[in-house]
């Protein structure tokens, strides 16, 4: 791990964190005031009123007119909205820190000092996954905070924190995808191609499986190892945590060793 | 000079059998150079020759097909982070960070060299007059190029591979950039570079290899070809028949004809070749100068 390098990434990429944030915080707002304690049969029959049920589940919108506010948010924001955005930030970023380099030939300075290119790949792979987890750390810090200001007690807190949990085994997973392209592709193009692409269509199989409960789908897509809504209640496998998480820290290391010992076309 | 005959200790850049085959006759092909410490070498070769791909696999960014190099005794590919502590890169490319100026981009690598003594690189930033407040995006190309000659020579490794160092240089800093390498020399800087100018070469190097289409074609020490270096004679023949009969009679060897002019090189005893040549008609004579790069151009062909 080189500080140096980490200090460049961090002032490198702090625009698109920031801009990635400040959109989540924004709709963990308008969502969260929303929610009725009530009831919530206004907002689902105002929803179904342009969407079909298929496409309501496509979209993550999965739940019951009397469920609390823990189901409530699992579903409008971990259906979707906590799913692409922080991919989208931590799999562009995982093109910046290592094929970008190499595409745009200013890999050959870094390679030039007396790095090796494990330090390089590591402390590339850190601040990837470091920054991933922090993004979703401080949307849920501030998700919990808004809903004990907003709806004092009816949170569950432990369940809503194993939800994010959960959603961050996923983007450990998601962005190892995108650091694994990266590490090996020599053009942007490729290595987003990929490294973002992939994972995206794993959210249209996902988004298909949804829609239709096709078990085909299911099994084609990544995402279904992330159970919102059954996380949401408490319930929720572990293994599929687990399984989320070391994959993704094998996608990493993956990487790494990828890019210590291939051709760079420099 | 072999491997063998040379105590390898001394051998600050070791090329053996090397091979890069990237197929359609590009690549590098069974390539051998041993570079003893201390000494200037200067790599030639027209574009697409293979002196970028050498580079690149002297520095460990791709591996070769079959062979080995060696710096400092150390593998290149395997050891390369520990090789550029001691190493100096200028590319031919020059591609910096983005989002830097210059001395952002001078910090951060003397950050990554673990450079404490700033003083050589701010010296040669006034030397080589650059204004460091500069974005890297409104750089032009020359002011990449000192940038980045500070950047590898400011730790004072003790060796410098340049790929084409001086492309990019207004005459002046082409000056200030021999100088640099002659104050090198005496430090004992090991210096590798490629380069298409025969001049620069001619000046800076101790000695010179040639490389065509991947194959080593020549390595010469810059004294024994000064020595070599070959008398050149334009005739003009009274009778354009007599050029045959004096090419025989005559220790020359033919460069040129044009109808009564006849363009011959000597290479032995000028006295010879004066009393040979006075047997034969002439209306005129003429010495050229050849320099290294006539020399160096036979090999192009």
């Amino acid at each position: 791990m080189n500080r140096h390098l980490f200090l460049y990434d961090i002032k490198q990429n702090l625009l698109l964190f920031f801009i990635i944030l400040a959109i989540l915080v924004m709709y963990f707002c308008i969502i969260t005031n929303m929610f009725d304690p009530a009831g919530n049969e206004d907002l689902i029959k105002l929803a179904s009123m342009k969407l079909s049920p298929e496409l309501m589940r496509a979209f993550g919108f999965d739940m019951a007119a009397d469920s609390s506010l823990t189901s409530f948010l699992s579903s409008y924001m971990y259906g979707m909205l906590m799913l692409l955005l922080p991919l989208i930030y931590a799999n562009i970023t995982a093109n910046r820190l290592m094929a970008q380099h190499v595409d745009k030939g200013d890999m050959a300075f870094l390679l030039s000092a007396p790095l090796s290119r494990t330090v390089i790949a590591a402390t590339q792979a850190v601040f990837l996954l470091a920054s991933t987890w922090l993004l979703i750390g401080v949307c849920c810090t501030f998700s919990l905070i808004l809903c004990h200001s907003s709806f004092p007690g009816l949170l569950n807190d432990a369940n809503y924190i194993r939800l994010n949990g959960g959603l961050a085994a996923l983007m450990t997973l998601l962005s190892g995808i995108g650091f694994l392209a990266s590490a090996c592709c020599n053009e942007s193009k490729w290595s987003l191609g990929i490294g973002l692409g992939l994972p995206l269509l794993f959210y249209v199989f996902n988004m298909a499986a949804e829609a239709s409960g096709s078990a085909v789908f299911r099994y084609l897509s990544v995402f279904s190892l992330f159970e919102n809504t059954a996380l949401a209640n408490g319930e929720g496998a572990n293994w599929k945590i687990i399984l989320m998480f070391g994959g993704g820290l094998l996608f990493y290391l993956a990487g790494i060793l990828t890019f210590r010992r291939r051709n760079l076309s420099l | 000079m072999t491997s063998a005959e040379t105590n390898e200790s001394l051998l600050m850049i070791d090329i053996l059998s090397l091979q890069k085959d990237y197929g359609a006759g590009k690549g590098v092909f069974n390539l051998s150079l041993h570079i003893p410490e201390g000494e200037v070498f200067g790599f030639l070769g027209p574009n697409g020759a293979g002196k970028t791909t050498t580079i690149r696999m002297l520095l460990g960014f791709i591996a070769p097909d079959a062979g080995q190099c060696h710096i400092n005794g150390l593998p290149a590919f395997e050891q390369r982070a520990k090789i550029m502590s001691d190493l100096g890169y200028l590319p031919a490319e020059i591609n910096f960070f983005d989002g830097m100026n210059g001395m952002e981009f001078l910090t951060f690598m003397g950050k990554l060299h673990q450079l404490h003594d700033t003083y050589r690189r701010d010296e040669l930033i006034r030397y080589l007059d650059i204004d460091t407040t500069v974005r890297i995006s409104r750089m032009s190309k020359g002011m990449k190029q000192k940038i980045a000659l500070v950047a590898a020579f400011m730790h004072r490794p003790r060796i410098l591979i340049l790929d084409e160092p001086t492309s990019g240089l207004d005459p002046l800093m082409q000056r200030k950039f021999n100088e640099l390498i002659a104050e090198e020399r005496e430090r004992g800087t090991t210096v590798f570079m490629s380069s298409h100018s025969f001049e620069e070469v001619e000046r800076t190097c101790d000695r010179i290899g040639i490389i065509k289409q991947g194959h080593l074609v020549a390595v010469e020490h810059i004294e024994s070809l000064h020595r070599s270096k070959q008398r050149r004679y334009t005739l003009t023949l009274a009778r354009a028949a007599d050029a045959e009969s004096l090419l025989k009679n005559c220790p020359c060897t033919p460069v040129a004809r044009e109808g009564n002019q006849l363009t011959v090189s000597v290479s032995s005893d000028i006295n010879k070749f004066i009393q040979a040549i006075a047997h034969f008609e002439l209306t005129d004579i003429r010495s050229e100068n050849v320099s290294l790069e006539d020399l160096f151009m036979q090999y192009y062909k």
